[in-house]
């Protein structure tokens, strides 16, 4: 069965690291839905979220080409259910002063929060499950969205376990 | 001591035991060069015709010797002309440090003469590569590059040294040797399993790979084959690392693999494939092979466990060790019905090459006579390369030298004069197609200029003959950009490079042209016009099993 899988990446943190993971992806013919990574709490190591549609078969072949990589120190499979996976929108979203008071209203009902005001629009900022950020757009688009950007993915583990003490 | 980067690199190629590179130079590696000149009592650099023949002749040095192939281009064009050498020896899993020059780190990112993003461009085909900026890292990144190549399933890895670096001053502390990394610890509880599948097996067959050459276990292979009676087919990348001649051999597997071995593969209850991959040249249907088997699959590398074909136990780590393990806990058997029965089947059932002229069969079974068993063949790409395959009797590893994987026509120059190198008192001989020959030719110059023995074999049927086969079956015979029609006097043409030059026009002067040949001593090459119409077979078309089987044409 296809899955939204999502696959996270301990690199060291060199330049061409992204390249070497998209690129290995791509050429092994793996999609990639979304992709996140910055510097970790040790700033010689990268951690790179990867969202991708495959069955744990196809998982495993992925992972296993990611350790040949070099670069590539860790790479483990998180799901909805063991790990906490959250992402960040940014939406600029048509409201004038007649409309803005039930912008507001959809804004508070999923906790969302102003970043910044303009004279027809305004930018909100939402963390959180990508599911509820896709409630959030669909219910924003009556509004008119102007334009928008989400990071992807970015997930940890729940628990005490971390990527450093797992297996692979 | 204060040493420049290009010192630096002397100093770790030295270190590595490398004393022969293949190179060209250009402007971003004057300074390499300049140190190669300064060096030239103990490295020996080979200056080949085209950079693409300096990469083929660090595989083939790679392949025949087992040790790591250098090359060295300069940016730009030297360095994109590297190109395919590291893909071929990607595929085939050799192992290769290539050394390029960039423009100055100051001019990097500007489109600057002769600049090219080269780490980018062979990210898919290296193992790893690097740029190296910064001189004081340059020493310790060479020695990564040759870990990276040696160690676990072996491969080729480039690194990029701008201009400034290689001039730039640093110290330099000499280190010992890199050890490759030790090989994954083989999991006995698996091996007991093999052993417990292979006890039981009352059809067991062995489908062996280029690992067992990689992994030196021809020796571990022969005995387990022996022990247990089990009859071993081999990929063409495996071959000679089972005696060709041996009763249990069956020969070559997959596509112009022999019957007997396709058959017994198909009908195996137990298939214990050994440092293969299957690769759509022997599994083409990936879902029917070997069906009736359980199938044990031993590598080295992880990522090879179901990745073309599902099977049912992998065994990760050295196949030499592996094997050995096995070796222990299975049970002698003296004799066995099934391989009596798969014996009696023909090896050479439908192998035949039909056309009218001289015979290649003939040439190479001749070429295979005259030479003893560490004479070391190198191909091209087409049918005179599976003619080999199918035809020379392999009785040693690293005795064939082809590109398996990827496939390379252009590729044989360039490695026979790198396994030359390597081999300085082994015969070595080229045998090589008129289409792939033309591609290299230039590197006759290079052969010619190094005084080097090796026999070249050109296989002039006048036509691009393998993609022509697949035109005449798949095709209707459209024959669309196959036959050239090219007036090339191949006597001529190596006379003008200063090499002699013979002819073969008829089956009768098969045995004197090559038995002088052979005896000249020099770079000698023997032109043998054969039939245009020549086919490889057996052949399974692409995506099919043994049952598809075309045996005439
Ligand atoms: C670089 C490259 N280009 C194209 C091909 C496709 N190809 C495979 S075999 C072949 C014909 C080879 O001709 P020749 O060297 O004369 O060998 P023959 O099959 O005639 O023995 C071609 C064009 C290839 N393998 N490599
Ligand atoms: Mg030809």
């Amino acid at each position: 069965m296809e899955d939204k899988l999502i696959i996270s990446i301990l690199v060291n943190n060199c330049s061409g690291v992204l390249l070497r993971i998209a690129g290995l992806f791509s050429r092994r013919v793996f999609n990639i839905s979304s992709i996140a990574a910055s510097e970790t709490e040790d700033s010689k190591f990268t951690r790179i979220t990867i969202v991708t549609v495959a069955n744990k078969d196809e998982f495993r072949q992925i992972q296993k080409q990611l350790l040949k990589l070099e670069d590539v120190k860790k790479v483990i499979l998180l799901t909805q259910e063991n790990s906490t996976a959250i992402e960040l929108l940014l939406m600029k979203v048509n409201a004038d002063e007649s409309t803005r008071p039930s912008v507001l209203n959809t804004i508070v009902k999923y906790g969302a929060r102003v970043r910044d005001i303009g004279s027809t629009t305004m930018t909100v900022e939402l963390t959180g499950f990508p599911l509820d950020i896709d409630k959030f757009v669909a219910d924003m688009s009556v509004h008119g969205i102007a334009e928008l950007a989400r990071t992807g993915i970015t997930a940890l583990e729940r628990g005490d376990n971390t990527i450093k003490l797992s297996e692979f | 001591m204060q040493k420049n980067g290009s010192e630096i690199i002397m100093e770790v190629l030295l270190e590595q035991g490398v004393d022969t590179v293949f190179g060209y130079p250009g402007g971003t590696v004057l300074n390499i060069y300049d140190a190669l000149y300064k060096y030239q009592d103990k490295i020996t650099h080979v200056l080949t015709s085209h950079e693409q023949g300096a990469s083929h002749a660090a595989d083939g040095y790679a392949r025949a010797s087992g040790k790591v192939g250098v090359c060295i281009a300069t940016s730009g064009p030297g360095a994109t002309n590297l190109v395919t050498g590291l893909a071929t020896a990607y595929m085939d899993s050799v192992p290769v440090v290539a050394i390029t020059g960039n423009v100055p780190t100051s001019l990097l990112g500007r489109d600057s003469f002769q600049e090219v993003d080269i780490a980018g461009v062979t990210m898919p085909i290296t193992k790893h590569n690097y740029i190296v900026k910064d001189v004081t890292k340059l020493a310790d990144t060479l020695r990564e590059a040759f870990r990276i190549a040696q160690s676990g399933r072996k491969g080729p890895v480039l690194v990029d040294v701008p201009k400034d670096v290689s001039a730039l001053m640093c110290e330099y502390e000499p280190k010992a040797k890199i050890q490759p990394d030790p090989m994954p610890k083989l999991r006995l509880d698996k091996i007991q399993t093999a052993a417990d599948y292979i006890n039981a097996a009352k059809r067991p067959m062995i489908y062996m790979g280029g690992g067992i050459i990689a992994a030196g276990a021809q020796k571990e292979i022969l005995a387990f084959a022996e022990k247990l009676q089990i009859p071993v087919a081999s990929t063409s990348m495996g071959l000679g690392g089972f005696p060709s001649d041996h009763t249990l051999f069956t020969g070559m597997i997959g596509m112009h693999g022999t019957y007997m071995s396709n058959k017994a593969v198909d009908d195996s209850d137990v298939l214990i494939v050994v440092g293969a991959r299957f690769s759509d040249r022997v599994a083409g249907n990936r879902t029917g092979f070997a069906h009736n088997s359980k199938i044990i699959h031993i590598d080295l590398d992880p990522a090879e466990l179901n990745k073309n074909v599902n099977v049912d136990l992998y065994i990760t780590g050295d196949i030499k060790e592996a094997l050995s393990a096995l070796l222990e806990l299975t049970n002698e058997v003296k004799s066995r019905p099934w391989t009596d029965e798969v014996k009696a089947y023909d090896r050479r059932k439908a192998m035949t090459t039909g056309g009218i002229g001289v015979n290649p069969q003939k040439v190479i079974e001749t070429i295979s006579k005259m030479n003893s068993n560490d004479s070391i063949m190198v191909t091209d790409v087409g049918q005179h390369q599976m003619w080999t395959a199918q035809y020379y009797n392999f009785r040693q590893p690293r005795t064939f030298i082809s590109s398996g994987g990827l496939g390379t026509m252009g590729y044989g120059m360039g490695a026979a004069i790198g396994s030359q190198f390597s081999m300085p008192d082994k015969r070595v001989v080229l045998i090589t197609g008129d289409g792939s020959f033309h591609m290299n030719l230039n590197e006759l110059a290079t052969v010619q200029s190094y005084n080097l023995p090796v026999v070249i074999v050109v296989m002039n049927n006048s036509v691009l003959g393998m993609v022509r086969q697949w035109q005449k079956i798949f095709y209707g015979n459209r024959f669309a950009a196959t036959s050239p029609g090219r007036k090339t006097d191949f006597v001529k043409l190596a006379e003008a490079f200063g090499i002699k030059g013979m002819r073969i026009s008829s089956d009768d002067e098969i045995e004197s042209v090559l038995s002088e040949a052979f005896a000249y001593g020099k770079g000698v090459l023997v032109e043998c016009v054969v039939s245009p119409d020549c086919n490889v077979l057996p052949m399974i078309p692409p995506g099919g099993s043994v049952t598809d089987t075309v045996d005439e044409m």
